[in-house]
This record gives C-alpha cells, sequence and structure tokens, in this order.
C-alpha cells in the first residue's frame, strides 16, 4: 500500500507542470492550505504581517497538500495522458479503487461530490482577505478599564451605538466582580473553514473565529452562578460596540448582530455579515456574494477553570431551595457549555492533527457533514445536536482507539469511504446512552475505548477537557441518529444497486415526509407550570425542559408502538439586533413542538395496551396512576389477569394518535388535544368509506374485516369448483383480484354489484391433458365449453348463481374468449377463466409461423396473453405476500389508487403498475425508512413519483420476503434468500439499457418496472401508457406534494381544503371535456357511504338485482367504446369509480388530441 | 355562401351529411328549442372518390372509395344514404374496415388470423394443400383471395361501396358532386340515419346501450361452441387423412415415414426437423466439450489469462468513468 502511494506521488509531481497549466485546482488548493496553515499555527501572529500570507507555511506542508489534492485528479488526468496505452499505472488505480471503496463507480462518483461540495476558490480568497481586516480591526480594540454592573450598562446606553449587553436568563441584578475587556488572548479560526472541510451549502455558512479571553479577567471561582458568563456578556457588548465604530474606518462594511452559538443560551456570539455600502469606497471589502457570514465566538482560555468541578453530574449554579439539606440537581448544560468555551481552538489543533495523520480525513469528514445535513443533522440544540463537529471528532477518537479494549476501529490509511463507513458502523452498532460510551483523549497519551455501563444519555467523553461531545444530543435525538446510521449502513452493504444517491445526494430531512406520523403542539399552548428554579438550571430553557418531559411520557405511553420518538422545536432561533439583549419573545410565539414518531408496523395498531400482572401490586398502581381512568383489569385467553389500556377502533384514527391524545390531555394539558396540529388523520379519511363498517374489525385501518369476509367466500367457492363433476379435474386456481390481495380501491362490501371491482378474477388450471385441441381459437371453444359445463353443475346443483360473459378487449384477435362469473350467495362475485398448458405454446407458435409483417403485432398479443393470464397470477403471488409483511402497504396502495383515479390516470394503469409502483416505498424505501403510516406512505410515494426520472432511470423492485422475523420457523428450503442477486439486477439493468436505446425518448414504453417476476420491465407498462400521461403523472405528483410541503412548512397545518384540491382534477388541461350524468346514484350501489350520509340511514340490499350486468357503471363502457374508436387519435381519460364523485352520479371523459393528428387535418 | 369552404381535398370529394343529434331523439321538439335544435345539428364530413387499384383503373373502377365514414356504417345506412341524392345507382356490396381498438394492438396493415398462424396446418386454403384439392377447394379459394384483396384494399376508417356496374358508380360520384357544388346544399344535406334504427336486434343507442344486458346465453352459446367444434373436427379428420397418406407413402430411397398414434399433424412430426437456431445450439454443445481441457497448464495460460483480467478491469473502469462523466453533465451531483 505504501509503496503503491509513492508511485502515484511521484507521478503527480513530474506532471506538475500540466497540471497547474490545465487546470485551477491547485491554486485553490495552494488556497486553502494557507487557510489552513494560518489557523493551525494561530491566525493572531500571522495576521499581524499580512503580505507573508501567500507564501506562508513551510514549504514541506505545501507540498502535501499539493500531492494529496493532485491525487485525487489522478484518474482523469491519467486518461487525458494517456488514453489508448495500457500502463501499469491505470490498473493499480483500478485496482486500488476496487479494494478501498465499495466499486469503481462509488470511487467515481465521491471524488466527483467531493469536487462539487468544495468552497469557490475566489469566495475563500475573498473571505479570507476579510478575516485578515478584522483580526487587524480586532488587535486595534483598545483594554478598556474595569466597570461595575451599572457603569457597563450604563457605559452602552450612553454611547451611540446603543449596544445591550447579551446576558442570558437570568439578567443579573447585582454583581460584584469588575467587567472589563482586554486584548483576547489568541483569535484562532475554528470550525469546518478551519479545518478546511467546508462544503458548499445551499444557504451559506458561517466562519467560526474564536476570541480567547485573557486569564487576567477572570478569578477562580468564576464558573458558579453564571460568573464567567456575564463577564463574556460583556466582553462581546464591548466587542461589537468597537467593531461597529472600527469597521467602517477600515472599509469592511459590514452588519453586526448577536447569535447563539448552536442555540445554546449561554453562548452568545457576535454575526458579522458583509453590506454593500451606498456610497463603496474603492477599498471596501465586500464578501456578500460569498453568501458567508463571519461568527466572532468567545471563548476562555483552557484549563482557565478546574474541569473536575464541571463534570456533567456536578452542580454549578447555586440557588435557593426550600430545603436546604436537599443537595441540588447537576447542571450538565451550564457545565458543559462552559467547558466547550475553553476547548475550541483545542479540538481545532487536535482534529487538524488527525486530518494531517490520515490522508483520507478531509474527504470523509466532509462526507459525513453532507451526510448529516441531508438527514437534518447539525450540532444545533434543535437539530439533533450532533454535527460536523462531533463527527470529525468521534472520527478522530476513533482513529485512535473506539475497541472495548481500545483498539482501533479506523486506520490512517484507509480511504475516506472506509472512514465514512467505519464512522457510520461504529454509530449503527455502538450503544453510546445506555450500554456503555465512548472515552477518548487526544492529549499526552492518546487513547479512545469504548467503556461499559452508560450514562443513561448519550455519551462520547474527553477524559482531558472532560467534555461529553455529546451534550447537545437528547436521548430521542441519539435514537434517530443510530436508526438513520443503520440505514446508511445497509445502504452502504449492499453489493446489487449503487446506493450512492439516497445515501448522499437525496434530501430526507422534511418533517412531513420523514416521519410515519407528525404532532405538532403550539408552544404557547403550554403553560410554563412545573418549569421552576431548580428546572431551570438543569434545562436552562423552557423548551429543553418540555421537550423532555414530552419525551418522557410519550416513551412510556407508546412503548413497543414506536420505535423512535423524535421531539425538536420547530423554530430556529435568527440572530438578533445588538439592541436588544435576547431574542424577542415574538419569534418563539408560533413556535411548535415537533413530536415525530417512526412506528412499528406490526404493533401501532393494536387496540390493547398491556400493563403488568394483577398480581404485580408496585407495578400496578403505577400503571393505573399513569393511565388514568382508562386502565382496567382485563383477563385474557391465557388465564392472566392484566392491566390493560382498551382503544376504541376508529376507522378514520390511527390508535397511536388516539394515545397521544389522551395521554397529552392527562399529563401536560387538559385542553391539549384540541390543540394537536394532526395531519396524518386527514390522510386517512380520504380512504373510501364502506357502508358497512368496520366496528368489529380490531384493526380497521391496516386490515379491515371485508377483505377477510371476502377471502372466506372465496375459498368456499374454490372448494364446491373442486369438488364438481367434470371431465377433467380442476387442478388449481389462482385469484389475480386486487380485493383478494388487499389492495382494492374499495373495501368488498356485499351485494355492492355496481362497482367496477365487483367481480374477482380468478385463472382456472385443469389437470394436463393431451386432448386440447391444437389451434388456438378451437381451444378457446373447447375452454367455453367447460365453462359451459360448470355453468350449469353450479346452477343447478349449487347455490350459486352464475352466467358467462364475452370477453373481446382482453385479448386481440381472440374474440372467442368466454369468462365465467359466479355469484355467491354471501353478496360477492367471481370471474373465472380457464388457462391450458397448450395456451402459450399455441402463441408462440403463431409468433414463429408469422410473417414478418405481422411478428411485432402477434408477439404483442402474446405479451398480452401473458400479462392476463401468467404475470397477473405471478404478481399476486408476490404482492399477497408483501401485504402481510407490510401492513400499511394495502391502505396506502389504496389511498394511492384513489388519488390517481381523482386526477382520472387510473384509468391508464393496470392495478399491477400501481401496485408495483407503491410498493417501492416499501421493499426500497431510501432515503426513508418502510412507512408505518397511511399518510407517510402515501406521501413518500408522491415524492418519489415526483422524483423519479423515469426516462433515464429503472425501477428494479426486489419483492423478496424478509427473513430475520421468523427465522425460527420454517425449513431450510424457506431460508434460501430470494433476495435480487447481482446477476439478476445487471440482466434488468441492461434490459433497460436497451430498451432505451430502441427507444430514447420513451415514446413507446414509459416506465420500466422490473422485478423477479417480471425482468423484462415492460409487461405492466407497454401499450396502455403514453408519454402525456406518464409526463402528467409526474407533473401532478410534483405539484401535490410541493403544495402540501408549502402549506406543512407555513404552519403545520395541511387544510382539508388543499387536501381536497389535490384530488381535484384540472380539466382545463384537456382539449374537450365530456361530462356524464347517469340517472341513478352509484355510491351506495359499490358499497360506498356517502361523506354526507349517516350509515344508520343509509339502505344497503341485501339481494342482488335480476341481471347485474345491467346494473353496472354504464360511463366505463361508453369510455371503452370511445377508447376502442377513437384511441388512435386522442388520449382519453375518465374517472374509474363514479360512486366516489360527488353526488355518485357524475362522471367525466377528457380527450388530449394527438398532436401529429391535429396538425395534419389543418394542413 | 356554400357552407362548404372546400369542396375538393387531394382528390377527395368533401360530402357533409348530417348525423341525428342526440337529443333530437330524447327531446319532444318544443317550438322554443325548435331553433336551437337546428342550429346545433352536427354535421359530419365524408371525403369520397373513386376507387383504383392496381388492376383496375380509375375509367373501370366500380367501386367508391370513403374517408371518414361514420362509425356505425353498414350496408343498410350506406344504401339510405346514398338513395337520398342518387337514385339510380344501386350497390352492390359495402365494405367498411373500422378502428375499433380498446388495446391499441391490432395491426391494420396486415391481416392476422390466429387460427391459421397456431396451427398452419387449419390455415382455411393453405399453400401446400393446394394443388391437393385444387378440384375440391377451387372455388371457395378464388373468393377467399379475391376478399383479402379486398380487406388489404381497404386501410382502416375507410369504406369501399361497390356499385353494380361502372354506369351506377360514375352516376353516384356524379350526384355528388353536383349536390356539394349546388347552392342551396345547406338546406339538403344528406342525413344519416344511425344503425339501430333499421336493424332492430342491436339496440338503441345512448345509455340504454351502456346498460345493456352482457350475458351470454347458454343456449346459443352452446349451439355455437358445438358448431365450431364440429368444425375444427373435420379439420382434424383431414389433417389426420393426411398424416395416414403419408405412412403409405413411400419416397424415392424406398423409406416410409414413422407414425406414432400420438402424433396427430404432419407438422408436429416434420417439426421436429432442426432449425437453424436449433443448430446453432448443437454448435454451442460442441464448444463446450472443447472447454474440458485444461486452461492453466501452461505458463503463457496463466499470462494471458491474467492480462484478460486486467484488461477487463480497466475496460470495466473505463466504462465507469464515461458513466461517472455521464451523471456529472446531468447534475447528479449536485446535493442540493
Amino acid at each position: 500500500m505504501a509503496k503503491r502511494k509513492r508511485q502515484s506521488v511521484q507521478h503527480a509531481d513530474a506532471s506538475n507542470v500540466s497540471i497547474t497549466s490545465t487546470s485551477g485546482e491547485i491554486d485553490t488548493s495552494d488556497l486553502q492550505s494557507n487557510i489552513d496553515d494560518s489557523s493551525k499555527v494561530d491566525i493572531s501572529e500571522e495576521l499581524s504581517e499580512p503580505h507573508d500570507v501567500h507564501e506562508s507555511g513551510d514549504e514541506n506542508d505545501d507540498d502535501e497538500d499539493d500531492d494529496s489534492d493532485s491525487e485525487d485528479e489522478q484518474p482523469s488526468f491519467i486518461k487525458r495522458q494517456k488514453k489508448s496505452q495500457l500502463s501499469a499505472q491505470d490498473v493499480q488505480i483500478a485496482r486500488e479503487t476496487a479494494e478501498l471503496f465499495k466499486s469503481n463507480i462509488f470511487k467515481l462518483e465521491i471524488d466527483e461530490l467531493i469536487k462539487e461540495l468544495k468552497l469557490k476558490e475566489s469566495h475563500c480568497k475573498l473571505i479570507e482577505n476579510s478575516l485578515h481586516r478584522l483580526h487587524d480591526i480586532i488587535q486595534q480594540i483598545p483594554k478598556s478599564k474595569e466597570f461595575a454592573l451599572f457603569e457597563a450598562e450604563a457605559l452602552f446606553s450612553n454611547s451611540k451605538n446603543k449596544v445591550v449587553i447579551p446576558f442570558p436568563d437570568p439578567k443579573p441584578t447585582s454583581f460584584k466582580s469588575k467587567l472589563q475587556y482586554d486584548i483576547p488572548e489568541f483569535v484562532s479560526l475554528v470550525g469546518s473553514f478551519g479545518l478546511k472541510t467546508a462544503i458548499q451549502q445551499p444557504k451559506g455558512m458561517s466562519v467560526d473565529m474564536a476570541l480567547t479571553m485573557p486569564k487576567s479577567l477572570f478569578q477562580p471561582k468564576d464558573y458558579l452562578n453564571y460568573r464567567a458568563i456575564y463577564k463574556r456578556a460583556f466582553y462581546i457588548a464591548y466587542l461589537a460596540d468597537q467593531l461597529i465604530q472600527l469597521s467602517k474606518k477600515n472599509h469592511l462594511p459590514i452588519k453586526v448582530s448577536y447569535d447563539y452559538l448552536n442555540g445554546d443560551r449561554l453562548c452568545p456570539t457576535i454575526l458579522i455579515e458583509s453590506v454593500s455600502p451606498e456610497h463603496p469606497h474603492k477599498d471596501d471589502l465586500i464578501f456578500e456574494k460569498t453568501k458567508m457570514s463571519i461568527r466572532l465566538i468567545v471563548g476562555f482560555e483552557i484549563g482557565l477553570f478546574e474541569s473536575k468541578k464541571l463534570l456533567p453530574d456536578r452542580n454549578c449554579i447555586r440557588v435557593q431551595t426550600k430545603n436546604d439539606s436537599d443537595p441540588l440537581p447537576p447542571t450538565p448544560l451550564y457545565n458543559a457549555s462552559l467547558l466547550s468555551s475553553t476547548a475550541y481552538k483545542y479540538y481545532l489543533e487536535n482534529l487538524v492533527t488527525a486530518r494531517k495523520s490520515a490522508e483520507a480525513f478531509r474527504d470523509a469528514a466532509m462526507l459525513g457533514k453532507l451526510w448529516l445535513k441531508q438527514k437534518g443533522f447539525s450540532s444545533h440544540f434543535n437539530e439533533g445536536g450532533f454535527g460536523h463537529f462531533e463527527f470529525a471528532t468521534l472520527m478522530a477518537a476513533l482513529l485512535e482507539g473506539g475497541g472495548e479494549n481500545g483498539n482501533k476501529i479506523l486506520l490512517h490509511g484507509f480511504s475516506s469511504y472506509q472512514l465514512f463507513k467505519g464512522t457510520i458502523k461504529y454509530l449503527a452498532t455502538q450503544d453510546l446512552c445506555n450500554d456503555g460510551y465512548l472515552s477518548f483523549s487526544f492529549s499526552l497519551d492518546k487513547f479512545a475505548a469504548y467503556k461499559k455501563n452508560g450514562f443513561k444519555v448519550p455519551t462520547i467523553f474527553d477524559k482531558y477537557t472532560k467534555i461529553n461531545i455529546l451534550w447537545k444530543m437528547s436521548a430521542s435525538s441519539y435514537e434517530l441518529l443510530k436508526k438513520y446510521a443503520v440505514e446508511t449502513l445497509c445502504l452502504l452493504n449492499d453489493v446489487v444497486q449503487d446506493r450512492f444517491k439516497p445515501i448522499f445526494i437525496q434530501k430526507s430531512d422534511d418533517n412531513l415526509l420523514k416521519y410515519d406520523s407528525l404532532v405538532q403542539i403550539p408552544l404557547k399552548s403550554i403553560d410554563e407550570e412545573g418549569f421552576g428554579a431548580l428546572e431551570k438550571i438543569s434545562f436552562l430553557s423552557f423548551e429543553n425542559f418540555i421537550c423532555s418531559k414530552i419525551y418522557r411520557i410519550l416513551s412510556k405511553a407508546l412503548d413497543e408502538r414506536a420505535t423512535q420518538i423524535h421531539i425538536s422545536i420547530s423554530k430556529k432561533d435568527r440572530p438578533w439586533s445588538i439592541n436588544k439583549r435576547k431574542p424577542s419573545s415574538s419569534d418563539s410565539h408560533d413556535a411548535l413542538i415537533n413530536i415525530g414518531l417512526f412506528l412499528d408496523s406490526s404493533r401501532c395498531e393494536k387496540k390493547v395496551t398491556k400493563g403488568p400482572l394483577h398480581s404485580e401490586k408496585e407495578a400496578g398502581e403505577k400503571f393505573a396512576s399513569f393511565w388514568g381512568t382508562k386502565a382496567q383489569l382485563r383477563k385474557y385467553k391465557d388465564g392472566n389477569i392484566q392491566y390493560s389500556c382498551l382503544w376504541q377502533s376508529i376507522s378514520t384514527e390511527s390508535t397511536v394518535i388516539t394515545i397521544i391524545k389522551y395521554i397529552l390531555t392527562l399529563h401536560l394539558h387538559k385542553d391539549i388535544s384540541e390543540k394537536l396540529i394532526i395531519n396524518s388523520n386527514k390522510f386517512i379519511k380520504l380512504l373510501p368509506q364502506p357502508v358497512i363498517s368496520s366496528k368489529d374489525s380490531t384493526q380497521p385501518i391496516i386490515l379491515p374485516f371485508h377483505f377477510q369476509d371476502l377471502k372466506n367466500s372465496y375459498n368456499e367457492l374454490c372448494k364446491t369448483l373442486y369438488d364438481l363433476n367434470l371431465p377433467l379435474v380442476i387442478k388449481s386456481i389462482f385469484p389475480t383480484s386486487p380485493a383478494l390481495r388487499n389492495t382494492s380501491l374499495l373495501l368488498p362490501v356485499p351485494f355492492s354489484s355496481s362497482s367496477e371491482e365487483f367481480f374477482n378474477e380468478s385463472i382456472m388450471q385443469f389437470e394436463t391433458s393431451a386432448k386440447w385441441p391444437d389451434e388456438l381459437i378451437a381451444l378457446e371453444q373447447t375452454k367455453t365449453a367447460f365453462l359451459l359445463k360448470i355453468d350449469q353443475l353450479l346452477n343447478k346443483e349449487t347455490a350459486y348463481k352464475c352466467f358467462l360473459q364475452n370477453d373481446e378487449l382482453t385479448i386481440p384477435y381472440n374474440d372467442k374468449i368466454v369468462v365465467l362469473k359466479v355469484l355467491t350467495p354471501e353478496g360477492y362475485g367471481f370471474s373465472f377463466r380457464i388457462l391450458t398448458e397448450r395456451d402459450e405454446v399455441l402463441y408462440l407458435r403463431a409468433i414463429e409461423n408469422a410473417t414478418d409483417k405481422q411478428k411485432k403485432t402477434v408477439t404483442d398479443v402474446y405479451l398480452r396473453f401473458n400479462q392476463k393470464y401468467m404475470g397477473s397470477t405471478k404478481h399476486h403471488r408476490a404482492v399477497a405476500t408483501l401485504v402481510n409483511h407490510y401492513p400499511f402497504y394495502s391502505p396506502v396502495v389504496r389511498l394511492f389508487k384513489r388519488w390517481l383515479d381523482s386526477q382520472l390516470l387510473l384509468c391508464h394503469f393496470p392495478d399491477e403498475l400501481v401496485e408495483l409502483i407503491a410498493l417501492k416505498v416499501f421493499v426500497d424505501p431510501a432515503p426513508f425508512s418502510a412507512p408505518s403510516s397511511v399518510a407517510s406512505g402515501f406521501l413518500r410515494l408522491l415524492h418519489f413519483l415526483s422524483t423519479w426520472n423515469w426516462k433515464e432511470e429503472p425501477l428494479i423492485l426486489d419483492l423478496a420476503k424478509e427473513f430475520d422475523d421468523d427465522s425460527d420457523k420454517g425449513n431450510y428450503i424457506d431460508k434460501i434468500s430470494d433476495r435480487l442477486t447481482v446477476q439478476s439486477y445487471q440482466v434488468m439493468y441492461n434490459n433497460f439499457n436497451k430498451l432505451r436505446q430502441e427507444d430514447p425518448s420513451a415514446i413507446r414504453i414509459q416506465y420500466f418496472v422490473a422485478s423477479k417476476e417480471d425482468p423484462s420491465g415492460k409487461l405492466w407498462t407497454s401499450h396502455r401508457i403514453s408519454l402525456p400521461i406518464a409526463s402528467r403523472l409526474t407533473a401532478l405528483s410534483k405539484a401535490a406534494i410541493s403544495l402540501l410541503l408549502k402549506h406543512q412548512q407555513h404552519n403545520g397545518v395541511i387544510s382539508n381544503k388543499v387536501l381536497k384540491l389535490i384530488f381535484t382534477p384540472a380539466l382545463k388541461d384537456y382539449d374537450f371535456v365530456v361530462r356524464l350524468n347517469v340517472p341513478t346514484d352509484f355510491s351506495i350501489a359499490s358499497g360506498i357511504l356517502p361523506d354526507n350520509k349517516f350509515k344508520n340511514l343509509v339502505q344497503t340490499s341485501s339481494e342482488f338485482s335480476e341481471d347485474v350486468t345491467t346494473t353496472a357503471d354504464p360511463t366505463q363502457r361508453y369510455f371503452e367504446e370511445l377508447v376502442s374508436r377513437y384511441n388512435n387519435v386522442m388520449v382519453l381519460s375518465t374517472n374509474k369509480f363514479i360512486g366516489l364523485s360527488d353526488t355518485g352520479k357524475v362522471n367525466v371523459i377528457t380527450g388530449l388530441f394527438n398532436p401529429s393528428v391535429v396538425n395534419v387535418g389543418v394542413g | 355562401m356554400s357552407i362548404l369552404p372546400i369542396q375538393q381535398l387531394k382528390g377527395f370529394y368533401v360530402l357533409p351529411i348530417t348525423l341525428p343529434s342526440p337529443t333530437s331523439t330524447t327531446t319532444t321538439s318544443s317550438p322554443s328549442k325548435k331553433h336551437s335544435s337546428k342550429d346545433s345539428q352536427v354535421i359530419h364530413y365524408m371525403f369520397i372518390k373513386k376507387h383504383v387499384t392496381k388492376n383496375e383503373q380509375e375509367s373501370h373502377s366500380r367501386s367508391l372509395f370513403l374517408v371518414n365514414v361514420p362509425v356505425d356504417a353498414n350496408f343498410n345506412n350506406i344504401k339510405k344514404l346514398f338513395s337520398q341524392f342518387s337514385t339510380g345507382a344501386i350497390i352492390e356490396s359495402f365494405k367498411f374496415n373500422p378502428y375499433y381498438d380498446y388495446n391499441k394492438l391490432v395491426n391494420y396493415n396486415d391481416e392476422i388470423d390466429f387460427t391459421a398462424l397456431s396451427n398452419p396446418e387449419f390455415k382455411p386454403e393453405p399453400q401446400t394443400q393446394q394443388q391437393q384439392h385444387q378440384g375440391k377447394k377451387g372455388k371457395n379459394q378464388n373468393q377467399n383471395q379475391n376478399q383479402q384483396q379486398n380487406r388489404s384494399h381497404c386501410p382502416v376508417g375507410c369504406a369501399i361501396v361497390t356499385f353494380l356496374d361502372k354506369q351506377a358508380c360514375n352516376l353516384a360520384l356524379s350526384n355528388v358532386k353536383k349536390l356539394i357544388g349546388s347552392s342551396s346544399l345547406k338546406k339538403h344535406i344528406p342525413s344519416w340515419t344511425t344503425a339501430t334504427e333499421d336493424n332492430n336486434s342491436i339496440p338503441i343507442s345512448g345509455l340504454k346501450k351502456y346498460t345493456a344486458s352482457r350475458k351470454l346465453d347458454p343456449k346459443q352459446l352452446s349451439l355455437q361452441v358445438a358448431q365450431a367444434m364440429q368444425e375444427f373436427t373435420e379439420r382434424e379428420h383431414r389433417a389426420a387423412e393426411e398424416v395416414e397418406e403419408m405412412r403409405e407413402l413411400v419416397d424415392e430411397d424406398g423409406f416410409t415415414l414413422v407414425v406414432g398414434s400420438h402424433r396427430k399433424t404432419k407438422n408436429s412430426i416434420l417439426g421436429g426437423l432442426k432449425k437453424k437456431s436449433d443448430l446453432l445450439a448443437d454448435a454451442g454443445k460442441v464448444k463446450k466439450m472443447k472447454k474440458k481441457e485444461k486452461q492453466d497448464f501452461y505458463r503463457f495460460q496463466i499470462r494471458e489469462r491474467k492480462k484478460m483480467e486486467m484488461s477487463e478491469l480497466l475496460k470495466k473502469f473505463k466504462e465507469d468513468q464515461e458513466r461517472v462523466k455521464v451523471m456529472k453533465e446531468k447534475r447528479k451531483f449536485k446535493p442540493y
């Protein structure tokens, strides 16, 4: 490895000239290294001689940086130079990347990404110059005299800038020590810019500069009772005041405001933004366009206070309590904030050392920063408290050790990919909260080791500085981070697909999309009751206090129903004016508490919460006091008498929401349930409600009993059919109907014969026989003869009523197909068609015998047959298994179908295709996790559709069942994984490429949806869908999702009006609209409960009409005819379910003319 | 002013006809509505010219070629239409190739018969049997050929009206010309009668049509199936006879074909003969056999293989680079 590296380094040296002449890369790195060097050496010394900067840093350092940078460049560079030659160098790089990275493509992708993330060279230069000038200004500020508190306040109120000292709460009233400003001991560049790992960010970034207050300003006891913090507040105010005065003189037009450091209320900083003055001077330095700002952080010298006294379990704020003998609670946040303020420079130095020691550290840190950003994590209190700094520190610690025996987790020679993956793996697999913690030190005796017995708070503890690096994290945000790490690790381990995009490129931090369920509480609706003096010192802010309280309540109440509960405050505090002590409270007025829930799909809908056994008195009392009146004793089938809560089953509200409403009312505030903002229920309400309610269903949302009733009736019928006395024995009956796999839009309701989905189709196969005619149409006639026989037998001998119906549309050229329709006494309808072993042979023979001109059509006819008779049964089998595995798949796909139908799209998509597309967010959920609620599933589906570029990306689904849960049962055959292999994935991918080569603009086939059942990817997508329809789906999903996100971000509420809008078609877009009125109401006849009616007032039929074919929706048959006659000149659309229209009586047919036809007509 | 801005379009004569308005059948015409119903009269344009084929010159043709025919056109209502302005011309036949294709799969340029395709033996007039059954089927065949020709010359959405003789055809066409040229055309636009009104077996349009029962009558159906089965058995029988003949046939070398009792048709026997693709597959098998020799015995073999692997690796690397380049162009690396 080492040898190889040297080789490449030499190579780069030799070609140095050509690199600098062709690309600007080297210049950037030069500059960056300069900044880095200056920060490392200590900016104050260097900046005193600004002209030095461009040649500063020692030579060796520079060279090293050059090399490392040009190495990144190498692959493309080599290609430029020796394209055809097969050099040892090439081979070596190719091999190296294959070994060190996951695959070649992954490395190349990471390289490109890093290039993309780097800051612009010109911006760096500009901000660097500004930093120099700012440094000069700071050095000019003279030492002040000592002030008492009142003197200090008077000083500022008399000055013309009206600066106010940013004292934290509680504001000091009397303060014995003197306040004073003195020239800072050090001025150093810290943070990601200082570490050279800064990345481009859309909203700009801030360059952190740390000023260290001289030691002389403090007394040893200043760590107590905010004293040091008050002194710093004065220091900051003085600095701000002086900066305003001096900046103009020094041609640095700036705007100065206060801002908390990562939301830490104890640590105000000065935020400096560039402004363009009205009359710019030629010397003015303006860095507005870089979108960067400078943040001045004022810190203390390291070791200023005895760090032992500031350990997380110590109390450093002494308050009066009623009972003096009670020990005061520890003040971990206060202690950590104080200690962190001493260590900015210390950590930067150590991280720089780590970066120097491991070549790829920088790239890995950038990857980490991007990853966290895409997941919505940062160092900020409200954003998880785990950001770039924490990631880099953890990575640096893992380079020193981290295993249980202090063994190294990461090695210095690792590639950026390996470093990143190693860190993610550590986060994913080690519990740093309950089981143990990571202890490390960067000082003299460097070490890092995983220690057992955690502190119940997420901990990465620095032995030297006594800081818990994760002090801003809560248990809830740690759980979330861990979950993300686990998911990302899975993706990184995926060898089948390239997972670069979901790991780094796709953003997944939107509240509406990332949680299964989001409950929001307006902060102002909770009064500060219970937030006393003691809570104040341990939680610092009411927000922290209430978040942790809600977390405690909910994690107890929801228990195993929720896998993660993430609680955060929606408001991000913004910088505030220097004329105010703290940000105005009106800012926080409309802040919301976000309760983000990740649910366990198999448990979250359970109707019973079980508690301790009756015999356990103490636990029982606890349970009862927690649940209040809901707690009751129940006896179970196994004989146990247990404390439990029984939740009412409502078909429009998730049980979890019911529980949250109840328990927050009980423990937080009595009127809280009306103030909660819950959007997820509204999505459930959009599912069509059946006329026969699901009262006795235990899980009405995910498993309505209607499907089970249908299946029972079906099984009964199949049994009868098997027993019939026929010339050939029925070998198998395969269902292919959506309702039999729980995915039909309408719930099957007995006697709802007007529903489009009333008849559930099956494919029937007889035992093998050599007597089937050896000709297609005659074969069809023979099948009809069998159906006639069955029809006769069933009608005569059983309670079933049946009839036969022609099916001319399904397979063109074969108009002799007849299907058998059966009406069961339970009120359901089934239809059967026959498949024989001759069919496929005959179709294939037809292809063989067809002339060249006929071949394509005949092949298409065969595909159509394959789809209807064979593909559909395979699809049914695959989906029927997955429906059980993903409980929320069924309602999500039903809601999705409803949306498609409301947008007049469902008539273009076969059910199977819709179901496959909907499966995407379940079997391949990245960058999210598999949805466990109707709303999240539906929204992620829309989100996927809005971003799916089907022209360039195939949809390849892995429909394998998961084996983790049921590994204990089943024999070894079940255990053979049927997951996609690299080979089969490649086959499908190549199929896609071939398809696009033939049809690059996707005119023939738009969607490529492949799975193990259909590697060709076009079984369900050919013929019916057209380019305008596919584009329309994308456009509509884009519009819908952006509208929803906009409304959600605005004030959290998605109103019913907005939802209604999303389910309303845009009829203006079509060339013509035919509005249809039918005389009868189809809603109840289809088994749908109209919105405005009550269940008990609705008359449902309990028997079939004379001829059910006459009660079907006539608009569908009209539409069929129009399509058959005109689909060569226009695209026609309609609502498939007339019963879902407002009155149940209206439908529309819309048309879009084929532009080529229209133009010919005009010309 | 004539209501027709264009009388002739690319050699076609434009013939306007009024379609029965959907409201006129349902609402009784009240005086106030009369006016509006006349206004809302639906005019449909048909395009007509002489039917010309390769074999038949224009002057010899006795057919008219119609484009944009109303969807429900049939012999009866075409006859009715022509009788409105051209009484003398007697129509012999009407051939219409309507577009009706729900799945957008039908190939209107070529006739496809799945009976024939799935079992060439059962072709109505198989080429191979042409000589053997000439005497029996000669006439039949000619008709079939004629029909096929007719059909293939009638593109989708178009129709051919054949008149009794040339004169009748010419008369009809000249009447069309006269009609559209006349200034009083507006009053005398020929009207179209929907197929339903003169043919009672098909139900009427509108809601009634689309709510009609779709049940099949089992008795009729079983009759139809029985008939079809019988036809099929006959054909099968014929095919079996052929096989029988083959069994008795002694070829030049003095061999007879072995015919097993299970084989039903000639094709299934002769079809067993190898096709080109089969031969290729066989060649592959032979190659596979060859491959069994040792591949890593000589040093040069190993060296060669390593070289191959290397270049393979490199090739993949280059491909990946290309791919990333393409991705970059598509801005796939912008995280925001």
